[in-house]
């Protein structure tokens, strides 16, 4: 227990630097340190990655609230009012009433994780190989009906990540398939997850932050943290109802595959700011629109964790590294996953509280400390990720090469998409559902004398029918306003 | 429909089936995404191709430190076999926080340079301790 709760100390720690460092994200630092799980056995590792996790989506609270730059994007409003509060002497009451939120949004999204996360698994045990495969389409549907309001992008940077998990052989019948002959050895199991995934979120990064020049944290002058007005709990009367609508808000846009932290921040802001009795001082320095934007973020971690556990979809980009880490212990996540790991299960919820908990101690105390990172420069710390990247993607297979090289063909790949504007999470998202994908297809259509009409005969199977046709029918509705998340600045 | 899925997903033919699939889904969403590049240039009178003022890379990008860091990472992974990790990650480390530190007119600071090599030997050598030393994992 001593060596999870150090672990859940180190990767909420560090998960805070990652936050606070504008240009890096949470789900950089659970890719990163993804490789250092090789060396513990499940439950220490899931500590050190929540503990990640957790810390990641809360630094980005810090830079938000004093230089007006969001750490990550889930903190794109916590600026809104934190910077505002700080210009008026308010940064230390600003930053303690941010850290206070997000340990709320963090408890509230874990009650409805433990809460939800067991009916929803026990109901998809009966899931057939039909279902299974109507689950992941409309999780592909999900993605793209929020994929920035552009639909038509998102859907095919998914489809294109079912493709890329098709490369190699068909364990159905040893034949392989879009492979050339060189890289037959290297490619008969595909590419690999984690070079993948490292190079999507950490090297294409890298190459975009060089391409700035690594400008983006070069503060000249230091960071102050004044207490003109001290934080007390006070400030949190009248706003319990606001926790908990933005919390909640936060955990559903987790649950919902593919949205990012930046959507739950914007819609828990803009609810806030329409029940608001005073609106016009939202963005004047108001604290209910810093406490929702926190809650709501903080809400996505326990959100993101529901489809993923309960049916082996992962909510985010974040819990899609995650898989990572389950798949290098060999545990399947899925239907069956609860019932056959209770204690993991438990482990997790554990987890979660106890590094909500260290989020809170770690930043609350120390603020005026830990509000030094953001002077961390990121030119120092990029190369010393590659490192660890390097590591990671070499360890993946115990040593092979090529997939440092891989590493580096998905750090272009992901640099290239975010110039074209294709997402990168829906293509990971894709890649981890695709093999799946293929094989409930396959079983579902060989079950069924090759009758295509299976698909539509079962009455679960016309439920998640309705509900990809009314996700469908909204990102039309979306994308013909012209995408009313992008509308509202929603960037990821 | 029912005779040629049969066909298709014959064991021999299986692994071709979704990648086929797959692949014309792709076509069609990039048929649609052109088309509606191609409707919305018309609504709003500007041209379907347009180069002038196009920039791939952010205006007045840092040409140094992008292609510099491509061009590293390509070296550092040519090394890893031959220097192996721990010398070639000194090497390349440093250089990477050289080129990431570099300012414009101003080549090398020697206090830069000097921290650069710190974070490279400490930074090599302590994940090479942490990995392969406590947590027995095989580097290059």
């Amino acid at each position: 227990m001593l060596l999870n709760i150090g672990l859940a100390f180190l990767g909420t720690a560090v998960g805070i630097i990652f936050g606070a460092i504008p240009g890096m994200t949470a789900t950089m630092a659970v890719a990163v340190f993804l490789p250092m799980t090789y060396a513990f056995s499940l439950v220490p590792a899931l500590y050190l990655l929540l503990g990640l996790y957790v810390g990641g989506i809360s630094g980005g609270l810090i830079p938000a609230i004093l230089i007006n730059v969001p750490g990550t994007p889930s903190s794109v409003c916590t600026g809104f009012d934190g910077y505002p509060m700080a210009r008026r002497g308010e940064s230390e009451r600003a930053l303690k009433i941010g850290i206070t939120a997000s340990f709320f949004g963090g408890m509230i999204s874990l009650i409805v994780l433990a809460f939800l996360t067991p009916p929803l698994a026990k109901m998809a045990i009966k899931f057939s190989a039909i279902e299974k495969f109507l689950i992941i389409l409309f999780a592909m549907t999900v993605i793209a009906a929020l994929s920035k309001g552009s639909m038509t992008k998102g859907v095919f940077a998914g489809f294109l990540g079912v493709l890329l998990s098709l490369v190699g052989e068909l364990s159905m019948n040893n034949r392989m398939r879009m492979v050339p002959d060189f890289l037959k050895n290297e490619l008969r199991s595909g590419f690999q997850l984690l070079p993948l995934l490292i190079g999507l979120f950490a090297i294409a990064q890298m190459f975009q932050e060089a391409e700035k020049g690594m400008q983006s944290n070069n503060l000249e002058e230091g960071v102050t943290v004044e207490g003109a007005q001290k934080f007390s709990f006070a400030d949190f009367k009248g706003q319990w109802v606001n926790v908990l609508r933005s919390s909640l808000l936060g955990t559903f846009m987790g649950i919902l595959p593919g949205v990012g932290g930046s959507a739950a921040s914007l819609i828990a802001y803009s609810q806030t700011k329409s029940f608001s009795k005073h609106p016009e001082m939202m963005g004047k320095g108001a604290p209910e629109g810093l406490i929702a934007s926190e809650s709501s973020n903080n809400g996505l971690t326990g959100g993101a964790l529901v489809p993923l556990l309960s049916l082996g979809i992962p909510g985010d980009a974040t819990t899609a590294v995650l898989i990572g880490a389950f798949l290098l212990q060999g545990i399947q996540v899925g239907p069956l996953f609860i019932g056959q790991h209770e204690d993991i299960w438990n482990q997790i919820l554990l987890a979660l509280v106890v590094c909500n908990v260290l989020m809170f101690i770690i930043m609350f105390f120390p603020i005026k400390l830990i509000s030094q990172v953001v002077k961390v420069r990121s030119a120092r710390m990029y190369p010393v990720i590659l490192l660890m990247c390097i590591v990671g993607a070499y360890a993946t297979r115990s040593g092979v090469m090529f997939d440092v090289w891989c590493l580096l063909f998905f750090g272009i790949v992901g640099f290239v998409m975010n110039k074209i504007g294709l997402p990168t999470a829906p293509f990971l998202i894709g890649f981890i559902l695709g093999g799946d994908l293929e094989k409930y297809f396959i079983e579902a259509v060989k079950g069924s004398n090759y009758d295509l009409m299976v698909f539509f005969q079962r009455p679960i199977a016309l439920v998640i029918w309705a509900l990809i046709a009314i996700f469908l029918g909204y990102s039309i509705y979306d994308n013909m306003k012209g995408g009313a998340l992008e509308k509202m600045g929603v960037k990821d | 429909m029912q005779k040629m899925l049969r066909e298709w997903l014959k064991i021999r033919n299986m692994h071709l089936f979704f990648p086929y699939l797959i692949g014309a889904i792709c076509l069609i969403l990039l048929a649609i995404i052109i088309i509606q590049r191609a409707l919305k240039c018309r609504k709003d009178g500007t041209p379907f191709i347009n180069f002038k003022g196009y920039h791939f890379f952010k205006e007045g990008y840092d040409k140094v430190k992008l292609w510099g860091s491509v061009i590293l990472f390509v070296l550092y992974v040519v090394c890893l076999p031959i220097l192996h990790f721990a010398w070639a990650s000194v090497v390349f480390i440093f250089l990477f926080n050289v080129l990431f530190e570099m300012k414009p007119g101003k080549l090398f600071e020697v206090k830069s340079v000097l921290i650069s090599a710190v974070i490279a030997f400490a930074g090599s050598w302590g994940v090479w301790y942490l990995f392969y030393q406590i947590f027995n994992i095989t580097l290059p």
